[in-house]
């Protein structure tokens, strides 16, 4: 799989897939970072 | 991915209260989601990466079903079959390809297609008994 850019404010994530007229995809993690 | 999708990582140390807002009870949970929220699919545990992408096209494929998008929706669920052959989700997303092309026809026959294929080649599946009705 390619690298993801991931977003880590959910409200920002749903701001830019409004501007970008895409889905989100959200992860809810607890892996270490 | 970020063809169709804004990624979001949610990790519990740092949102906590996120994993409430959105009903995460364990991790991973990975949600499909519009723009404005609206939750579409959910799946929970982890998956190696050809059952992951076969779980994200079937929540695009459902996100369109929920849309009425039914001929975009049938597209997708058939890319899960093309693309992720050997997956688990594959009878599921044979059983809503025939759903999606009855809705986008108004017409009963691949409701019994898929109701045979899915007798023929997973006749195990769930998938399999729920469009048994379907068969003949």
């Amino acid at each position: 799989m390619a690298e993801v850019q991931w977003i880590r404010d959910p409200d920002q994530g749903l701001q830019q897939a409004q501007s970008q007229h895409k889905m989100v995809l959200l992860d809810f993690s607890a892996a270490p970072m | 991915m970020s063809q169709h999708f804004v990624p979001v990582k949610i990790h519990i140390k740092e949102r906590p209260l996120d994993f409430k807002r959105f009903k995460a009870e364990w991790t991973p949970t990975l949600i499909v989601a519009e723009a404005d929220g609206t939750e579409r699919y959910r799946f929970e545990g982890f998956l190696p990466a050809d059952d992951f992408l076969a779980h994200l096209q079937l929540g695009l494929a459902k996100a369109a079903f929920s849309r009425s998008e039914f001929e975009e929706a049938k597209r997708g669920f058939e890319a899960v079959t093309k693309d992720h052959p050997g997956t688990a989700v594959v009878p599921e997303a044979v059983y809503w390809s025939g759903v999606s092309a009855y809705k986008a026809s108004g017409k009963a026959d691949p409701l019994k297609q898929v109701g045979a294929q899915l007798k023929s080649q997973y006749p195990e599946s769930e998938w399999a008994k729920k469009a048994s009705v379907w068969v003949g």
